[in-house]
């Protein structure tokens, strides 16, 4: 037997293993606070510090203290901080290859905090702009004041001017067209010329058969000249008419442009449906987007989290490569369950607490939802209070259900908006439910703001008096909808908002732009007409040239068709009567 | 590591059996290939060190198959897949999957049953292999091999020395 047994091996391999497991127990705190900090850092692309990590074994607890991840694109600002978190672990599931945590708490957990010294940043790409950065540009992007004349008519991309520009190209191209037929028609002189000729030919007188040659010789010749200018002359027809085509329709198209303008105009300032509903989009619909946007940023953060339970029995979550497969059992566990937790969120607003009950995304497994309470009693020095419930089915469909209200709130924005239309100041009351069902939403949050300010920076004078009316009303009422696709919804606003600035100042909106509208096409008109005229002058030598071309035609074809053929049929009589003559005196001298 | 190169040279060089060498090859294949924390794995270091195999063979061919594991690793996970989908075979993992053990075990996960499965059916052909290599080594090869210079001063080296006196003790 100790030919093949190594006893001494079993106190090697205990020796090494109780080394092994001393290390990990005096060293985890350590290892993970080093893991979070570096692979944290590595992942944001900035500093990410942990002030220190405690470890306990039972039950296995993980206590983090200060953390504080710098944002990469802003070094002075924490991305995420808190104070403390905590997590608590059923080692023995995670042994089974399940995560099952029964407490977590998070305090003072805050976004986009400033820092006390700046934080490394290890990876920065200046070309790739924040979510920030991009929803603030959507806000500048915003239209809100009627454009200038000046400045519309600047725009070198005006179809107007182009249609101009073609248009003196054409007049241009036909000019040098019609100049050329000009110096290859035949003129009154010729005309002359050929009476002359046809002249000359009718009173020749035959005497021979010799004479008849040579008329018939001249005959030919004037015919091929004539027929030469008749060929000139069609070809003179045709061009003209192709002129003609040309300049109507460089005409046509450049007495349109100056309404396609207008219709470009108005789509890129947005000035046919600028009305008060768009007003209320830009209060309403803007912050409700950005509202939306930062739930998208957190759904999208927590995407891989959610993702890959889907499949029913047999499904579990992506380790690395490869993954644990679940099956049936009496007491079935999700892959990864949180059974409690509690997060105290630090906003702008106030304190927000947070509860979490049963969050996971295999519900089916234990028949219960996920449930997520949100209470803060200092919220904008008012009360806020929520519910948002989910519960994902075992065939991938996702449902959920919210509501909330808020008392009393106070909106104070402090400082002057950079937007041409914002909200400064209002107290706010409101409530609101949401449902999500296969990926899409349908949410209605009904709001009062009360005693409201507004302000713009646009020094429009109708826009400031839409400013005005609307920050002496004392209350208004508005409804949010969101419907259609989670990822893209479609918001809409219902408000008296609406009915305010149109009874106060849409009509006076109209009266500018309806100014705008005939101040812009009146002054493109000018840059029109001007080449419209060029073009009538065209058309009005084109219709001269055309009436000489058919005059011409027409004493040609005569010359050739009346006079020659009279010359014809002379010549022939006269042969005819010599004939007879000639044939009588014969038959005379024979029967005579 | 060089440690463990030297060790299975002399290993290889002296009067081991070549089973012992062979069957340490194959557990340290068997610990190599499939992922470190598991129980199974925990098993095989008890084997390994209870049974009079050659560590310094074992702790090399740990460290060549740890690295053909990761390799090799998504053709585990691609096997393991395979096996715990399969209609067919539904009913026996359902059946072990009641059992703690199996769990603890990480059978049900992709990469661990079928790398296991594939060391297990690996462990006889690479001990047989090994082993006939070894003794084909010792007969055609040793003997040149002990007439190399770097032989020659490897063995005349301070920490040969010593090794062969540790080893003697």
């Amino acid at each position: 037997m100790k030919k093949y047994i190594r006893w001494q091996g079993i106190a090697g391999l205990i020796s090494i293993l109780l080394i092994f497991s001393a290390l990990v127990y005096v060293f985890a705190g350590k290892l993970i606070q080093l893991a979070i900090e570096k692979g944290g850092s590595y992942y944001l692309g900035a500093e990410v510090s942990l002030e220190s990590v405690q470890v306990d074994w039972s039950p296995f607890k993980i206590e983090l203290n200060v953390l504080q991840a710098t944002d990469p694109q802003q070094p002075m600002q924490n991305l995420l901080a808190f104070k403390q978190a905590s997590i608590e672990m059923n080692l023995w599931q995670y042994l089974l290859g399940r995560y099952i945590f029964e407490d977590a708490s998070i305090t003072e957990l805050a976004f986009n905090q400033a820092r006390a010294t700046a934080g490394d940043v290890y990876t920065k790409d200046p070309s790739k702009p924040s979510l920030k950065d991009k929803a603030q540009d959507k806000v500048k992007d915003i239209k809100a004041e009627i454009p200038d004349v000046e400045s519309l008519l600047k725009q070198s991309d005006l179809i107007t001017v182009k249609k101009a520009e073609n248009m003196q190209q054409v007049v241009d191209n036909e000019q040098q067209a019609i100049k050329q037929i000009k110096e290859n028609l035949p003129d009154q002189a010729r005309l002359k010329e050929y009476e002359k000729r046809v002249k000359k030919l009718t009173e020749t007188e035959v005497k021979s058969i010799e004479d008849v040659a040579k008329l018939k010789a001249e005959l030919d010749a004037l015919k091929d000249d004539i027929k030469a200018d008749k060929a000139q002359l069609k070809a003179a027809k045709t061009q003209l008419v192709n002129s003609k085509a040309a300049l109507s329709q460089a005409a046509t198209e450049l007495k349109d442009a100056p309404q396609q303008d207008w219709q470009k105009v108005k789509e890129t300032y947005q000035l046919e449906t600028f009305e008060a509903e768009d007003l209320a989009h830009i209060l309403f619909g803007s912050q409700a987007r950005e509202y939306y946007q930062q739930a998208q940023r957190i759904y999208q953060f927590a995407k891989p989290f959610l993702q890959g339970e889907s499949d029913g029995e047999g499904a579990a979550e992506q380790v690395k490569v490869g993954r644990f497969v679940h099956f049936d059992e009496q007491n079935p566990l999700p892959a990864w369950l949180l059974k409690q937790g509690e997060i105290s969120l630090l906003t702008p607003h106030g304190k927000v607490q947070i509860v979490l009950n049963e969050i996971n995304m295999q519900h089916w497994l234990r028949k219960q939802s996920s449930q997520i309470n949100f209470h803060s009693s200092a919220f904008a020095n008012g009360q806020l209070d929520g519910t948002v419930t989910f519960y994902k089915f075992e065939n991938g469909d996702l449902s959920s259900q919210g509501q909330w209200t808020m008392e009393d709130l106070k909106y104070d924005k402090g400082q002057a908006s950079g937007a041409r239309f914002a909200l400064v100041q209002s107290g706010f009351n409101g409530h609101g439910e949401f449902e999500y069902k296969a990926g899409q939403i349908t949410a209605r949050s009904d709001i009062n703001l009360q005693q409201p300010k507004f302000s713009t920076t646009s020094s429009s004078r109708w826009m400031k008096q839409v400013i005005n009316a609307l920050s002496g009303q004392q209350t208004i009422p508005a409804q949010i909808r969101l419907s259609g696709d989670a990822l893209k919804p479609s918001i809409s606003v219902d408000s008296q908002l609406d009915e305010i600035v149109k009874q106060s100042v849409t009509a006076q909106a109209d009266a500018e732009l309806d100014k705008l509208k005939s101040k812009f096409q009146s002054q493109l008109k000018q840059k029109v007409s001007q080449k419209l005229n060029l073009s009538e002058s065209e058309m009005a030598e084109i219709g001269n040239l055309t009436e000489w071309v058919d005059d011409t035609e027409g004493t040609l074809n005569k010359l050739l068709e009346s006079k020659i053929d009279s010359f014809k049929d002379k010549q022939k009589d006269k042969l005819k009567d010599k004939l007879n003559e000639k044939l009588g005196d014969k038959l005379n001298k024979l029967f005579g | 590591m060089l440690t463990q190169i030297v060790k299975l040279f002399i290993a290889l060089n002296s009067e081991n059996s070549p089973k012992q060498i062979s069957y340490a090859f194959a557990l340290g294949m068997l610990i190599g290939l499939t992922p470190l924390f598991s129980l199974h794995n925990l098993i095989v270091l008890l084997v390994a060190f209870l049974v009079r195999v050659h560590l310094g063979s074992f702790f090399v061919s740990w460290t060549l198959f740890s690295l053909l594991g990761l390799l090799f690793e998504s053709a585990f996970a691609q096997v393991g897949e395979y096996l715990l989908t399969a209609t067919s075979l539904h009913p026996v993992w359902q059946s072990l999957y009641q059992f703690t053990l199996f769990k603890l075990a990480h059978l049900h996960h992709t990469v661990t049953l079928g790398s296991l499965l594939i060391a297990l059916l690996l462990f006889v052909p690479l001990t047989i292999g090994v082993q006939f290599l070894v003794v084909k080594y010792r007969v055609h090869v040793m003997a040149f091999v002990v007439k190399l210079k770097v032989v020659q001063m490897l063995k005349g080296s301070r920490f040969y020395q010593m090794y062969q006196k540790l080893q003697g003790a």
